[in-house]
């Protein structure tokens, strides 16, 4: 036994001495290109004389990547090369899993790249930029990306920037949310339900009523609100860290107060009217361990959902489910955190090259050519114009070169756009996004360093409590005084005081 | 490692330790066998031991400061038992850890039991051809994912369309039962699953360690006339002894394991089963999936690992000091 | 006289078998069980081919409602794609199988031999691995920056070969299968290590070779987590990691109702069913695999037979 020990010891330092030698030995040989940072200058930056060619990688997230990516490469940096002598090469990998795992060990194991997509979604943000990830953007803005730094606008670069600093570019699009019900129109027109009336959450319940009678017996969900995605949203807490742990200030802007949110007389309300509504039958029995919400509504069996809406999003939605949606928007559009943060390029801390990527950024969202040529592919291959900003795409289009990223490739007011679309689209977008407020905290990024192991504790907690409450199971006079007092047990007090305070120090320092 | 240590020093220091030289000899005597075991070795000090050292991460506040994995490494701060902390943060801890052993007793005592039982008796079945398909249809289970498992057992216990709810019950005059709101039924379910799903891995290592038994042992006793009973219990069983005692200490090294398909997918990760389904990987991934923090993931993963460890080396030296020839090492 | 007795015992023994009470008992037992096995497989099998409105309505059937192939389509959608994934993965898995099969064969015999005295040491080692890891990016690490094996075909190889829960399970059966007096009488015979190694203790372990080959077998078909960290090219994905990519993006999707852009990405995707198709490929080869492997756990090996 001792003897063993003595071997684990000996094995432990032999190993960690030489992964280091390797390591070491491999990290200097593989950055031969880190020389040409210094290279870069102003001035340079439109001439191509003093740039060193570079490859940049780029990793984004999408349905995989397309069977013509090279091809499209090809020209992306026929077109590259004079501009910014830079060629590029682009990783898509899949939705979930695949892109999360990749993008983790890249970044945790240090590897060398230099774009990549990040949000509060998929390969997050507010997590990997505190942890140095990325690179500090602010000082590089005005040299190697002004235009898009105009073109964003200081509601935006705010909003995306943690503790001043920006850490990653936002594309460009719909930079507000509203919450809101979609309903199924043909069933609403089929019985008469006149959706005029409805202006607030409650208002549902009689239509809700009328479907159950009629068509319950066929199978239709009335209303539809399953974990994760659920009626809760409707309230809008701005929430500080996600959507699993306790902690919020109200959505419109009283005041910058945080509260668990959970136990609001709010939340108790919402829980009480589902809890009546899941009693009568409206929404299904089993609804606390359903988590796809797509097949029942794409069978047409869903009458009711809550969304969180955009302009057009009724259409989006019909056309990927089949479905005549329509869309009735309960609270007003708000600029939070969320949205500024939803889709973004982020450069790597580890790119040997991290100026040519922001040039490169900066191009991909001023130079309409170069964007839609990223998405969609070549002209008269992958599509063909129809008129100056409507195109179709060809059947090569459809099979070998269809991403159906124009969210996250920098300017989507750039992109084209399909013949089924509404023509007025940017134009709405545009709107919505003027017609938003901001939040009081617009900009906050919560540093969970300190409540680390609470955040853990009180995410788990939720995770037990919240899918009853939420899809209407639970009878919340009962259930939420017990979630409250598992949610302190396992530390809400401590995180919520981190929490006031962080804002607190963010209000006082944005005054 | 350990070797090339040993060499080197005693190259430079002949004859000095008599004990060492004998280490040494012992390479030099047993040339072919050294060989035969260094390709596996290679194989484990890359992924295995080098890796190894990254458990000091669990110590650590790790961050990217740095331009590569080492240095990030040693920028980061030395945190001390912090990122332990989020096991006995929860009020749960008790029930997680509960739930995490007593499950995977049962499994263990279950899954022996019942493999070891068909193996036997697959044996015995006088229609070769049958028992060849009994063993194929046992293993089919295991190849279903768990996403699938948990499709079909809900398929079975739904509350709104599950054959046990609209079918089964009423047809026997029962009323229909919440299944995905009872958590005492899920012990039963769950343990139900697990010896359906690897009964039929478990049971083909068995059959093969019968097929392997020196035949004139059963020729030696039909002679004597030992009868079927008789044969099973004085051969069979004393043979497989040794293999159900290793699998058996194998198996208790990862009792604070436990299976995530299993205990996350099957019971659809349902709030209000946790207290009978809730283990420390489940708890491990509900809780770290928001931080995305490689110090917290991988102090659990020590934490159920030393735990393990001390387990098994009790147990090892309990069947040591009965039977050396039986322990592991 | 010797020779005719061996016969009779041999008949005997077949003849020794279980009364047939017992036999039909027995095979009652193993029905039931092989039906619960098999059901839930049919079950799938016809959800595969069913279409995906079908089952949001009317739950699952084993003989579909509606047929539909939509499910294939989805999962084999890839083109081309498809038969170089299985290329990759019949390749993977012949030399995985076999390579890995080697070296646990040969380390696990030698940690088998009572004579070898420091067989307990190296079975630590080995155990040791079973126990405790670094984690994943240590692990990541040693083969990106330290092998440089990713966007290799060695990555989806290497990592599996040495198995630890299998060379404890192979010392097994060396140490149960095969007598130290045969190896001595070889060694006496002046036979050297590695002959008496292939002609005399591999033959012997024959049933211990198949169940490690099988096993070891499974798991390089039906690995997807090799590529899904280690490559990017996708000249080199696996079959598994084909399926899997597509089912996770399905599945993502279908969940992920408030994305941005959720809506955009999610055409007309078919989740439950296409997860059953995929889980019905999987099974597939691994069927026409099984009885190769399964030859070997058929009683009847005799040492004897090896002497003589």
């Amino acid at each position: 036994m001792q003897k063993a020990k003595r071997l684990i010891g000996l094995a432990l330092v032999t190993c960690m001495a030489i992964s280091m030698i390797a390591g070491c030995g491999k990290t200097e040989e593989a950055s031969p290109s880190t020389a040409t940072n210094s290279a870069v200058d102003t001035s340079a930056s439109t001439g191509t004389e003093t740039l060193d060619p570079v490859e940049l990688q780029w990793y984004v997230v999408g349905n995989g990547q397309p069977n013509d990516m090279d091809k499209v490469l090809a020209e992306v940096n026929k077109y590259l090369q004079p501009k910014i002598n830079a060629t590029l090469k682009l990783n898509i990998f899949t939705w979930g899993d695949d892109f999360e795992n990749k993008m983790s060990a890249k970044i945790q194991s240090g590897e060398k790249f230099d774009i990549t997509f990040t949000s509060n979604w998929a390969c997050n943000y507010q997590q990997n930029a505190p942890k140095g990830a990325f690179v500090d953007l602010t000082p590089l803005m005005d040299k190697y990306a002004p235009k898009t730094k105009e073109l964003l606008g200081e509601k935006v670069i705010k909003g995306a920037s943690i503790n001043g600093k920006l850490y990653a570019i936002p594309t460009n699009k719909e930079m507000a949310h509203n919450w809101g019900f979609l309903i199924n129109k043909d069933m609403a027109d089929k019985y008469g339900i006149d959706l005029s009336t409805i202006k607030k959450f409650e208002d549902l319940e009689p239509a809700l009523k009328i479907i159950k009678e009629k068509e319950g017996a066929n199978g239709v969900e009335a209303f539809q609100t399953l974990t994760g995605e659920s009626a809760y949203r409707v309230l809008d807490f701005e929430k500080l860290v996600d959507d699993n742990v306790p902690g919020a200030i109200y959505g419109d802007g009283r005041d910058t107060k945080v509260v668990n949110d959970f136990a609001t007389a709010e939340a108790m309300s919402l829980f009480q009217t589902l809890n009546k509504w899941y009693k009568a039958g409206y929404i299904r029995k089993d609804a606390d361990t359903i988590t796809d919400y797509a097949p029942a509504r794409k069978a047409g069996k869903v009458f009711a959902t809550t969304a969180s809406l955009k302009p057009g999003k009724d259409a989006e939605q019909s056309i990927s489910d089949g479905v005549n949606w329509t869309q009735i928007d309960i609270t007003p559009p708000r600029a939070t955190t969320r949205e500024m943060t939803g889709s973004m390029q982020a450069i790597s801390k580890t790119s040997p090259n991290p100026e040519r990527a922001l040039m490169f950024l900066e191009l991909m969202n001023n130079d309409a050519f170069l964007c839609n040529l990223v998405n969609y592919g070549i002209e008269g291959t992958h599509y063909t114009k129809v008129n100056d900003t409507t195109i179709e795409q060809t059947q090569a289009g459809k099979d070998n070169y269809n991403n159906s990223l124009q969210w996250l490739f920098a300017n989507q007011f750039n992109t084209y756009l399909f013949t089924t679309e509404d023509p007025q689209k940017w134009t709405k977008f545009k709107e919505y996004n003027a017609s938003s407020v901001a939040s009081p905290i617009l900009g906050f990024t919560f540093n969970t360093e300190n409540v680390k192991t609470q955040i853990a504790a009180l995410t788990a907690v939720k995770k037990q409590f919240m899918p009853g409450l939420e899809t209407g199971k639970v009878d919340p006079a009962t259930v939420v005084p017990k979630f409250t007092a598992k949610l302190e047990a396992a530390g809400l007090k401590a995180a919520i005081d981190e929490m006031q305070k962080q804002v607190d120090e963010f209000v006082a320092a944005n005054k | 490692m350990g070797v090339t240590r040993t060499e080197v020093k005693e190259a430079a220091v002949p004859l000095k330790a008599k004990k060492k030289t004998g280490f040494l000899r012992d390479i030099v005597k047993n040339k072919v066998l050294y060989v035969m075991m260094l390709p596996l070795l290679v194989v484990l000090f890359f992924n295995n031991y080098l890796p190894m050292a990254g458990v000091l991460i669990a110590f650590k506040n790790y961050q990217y400061h740095g331009n590569n994995f080492f240095e990030n490494f040693f920028l980061s701060d030395w945190v001390g038992f912090r990122n332990f902390e989020f096991f006995t943060a929860t009020p749960d801890a008790f029930t997680i850890t509960r739930n995490t052993l007593g499950y995977n007793f049962i499994f263990i005592f279950l899954g022996l039991v019942v493999s070891v039982f068909f193996a036997i008796l697959l044996n015995e079945i006088k229609n070769k051809f049958l028992s060849k398909f009994y063993q194929a249809s046992m293993l089919l289970p295991y190849f279903m994912s768990w996403i699938v498992v948990s499709y079909i057992v809900f398929a079975l216990f739904g509350e709104e369309k599950g054959f046990v709810n609209k079918s089964l019950l009423p047809a026997l005059g029962m009323q229909e039962v919440s299944w995905y709101a009872d958590p005492m039924k899920w012990p039963f379910i769950l343990t139900f699953v697990n010896i359906w799903k690897l009964t039929g891995y478990n049971t083909v290592i068995y059959i093969a360690a019968i097929a392997g038994i020196d035949q004139e042992f059963y020729e030696a006793a039909i002679v004597d006339g030992a009868s079927k009973w008789q044969q099973i219990r004085s051969i069979t069983i004393p043979l497989l002894k040794t293999l159900m005692i290793i699998l058996t200490l194998l198996a208790v090294g990862k009792v604070f394991y436990s299976d995530f398909g299993l205990f996350f997918q099957v019971p659809r990760n349902t709030g209000a089963l946790y207290d009978t389904t809730q283990t420390i990987d489940t708890y491990v991934y509900n809780a770290l999936r928001n931080l995305n923090d490689v110090g917290m993931a991988s102090a659990s993963g020590l934490y159920q690992s030393v735990c393990g460890f001390v387990l098994v080396m009790i147990s090892n030296l309990i069947v040591r000091k009965i039977d050396p020839e039986q322990a592991l090492f | 006289m010797k020779h005719k007795d061996d016969v009779q015992i041999t008949t005997v023994n077949k003849l020794n078998d279980i009364k047939p009470f017992w036999n039909g008992a027995f095979n009652l037992i193993f029905i039931i069980y092989a039906l619960c096995c098999i059901v839930p497989l049919v079950l799938i099998i016809g959800i595969s081919f069913t279409d995906e409105k079908t089952i949001t309505v009317h739950g699952y059937n084993f003989i579909p409602k509606v047929f539909s192939l939509e499910a294939y389509k989805w999962v084999v959608k890839t083109g081309e794609a498809i038969f170089r994934a299985y290329g990759i993965s019949i390749f993977v898995t012949i030399v995985g199988t076999l390579v890995s099969l080697a070296i646990i064969a040969m380390f696990s015999y030698v940690i088998s031999r009572k004579d070898f005295k420091h067989r307990n040491k190296f079975a630590f080692i080995v155990f040791f691995t079973m126990i405790f890891n670094g984690g994943l990016v240590p692990w990541y690490m040693v083969y990106v920056n330290i092998l440089h094996m990713n966007n290799t075909i060695f990555a989806l190889i290497v990592p599996s070969l040495a198995n630890a829960w299998y060379v404890m399970i192979m010392r097994t059966f060396y140490q149960t299968n095969v007598p130290d007096s045969l190896i001595e009488s070889a060694k006496i015979d002046g036979a050297g290590e590695f002959r008496i190694f292939i002609q005399i203790v591999l033959p012997l372990a024959k049933a211990g070779l198949a169940t490690v080959g099988l096993f070891q077998c499974l798991q390089y078909w039906n690995d997807w987590y090799l590529p899904l960290m280690f490559v990017d090219d996708a000249n080199l994905f696996n079959l598994q990691y084909l399926l899997y990519k597509t089912l996770a993006a399905i599945q993502y999707l279908s969940q992920a109702a408030n994305l941005p852009q959720g809506s955009q990405a999610l055409a007309n995707l078919p989740s439950e069913t296409a997860r059953m198709a995929m889980c019905t490929l999987a099974i597939g080869p691994i069927i026409i695999a099984y009885p190769f492997f399964q030859k070997y756990f058929v009683k009847g090996l005799t040492v004897g037979a090896v002497k003589g």
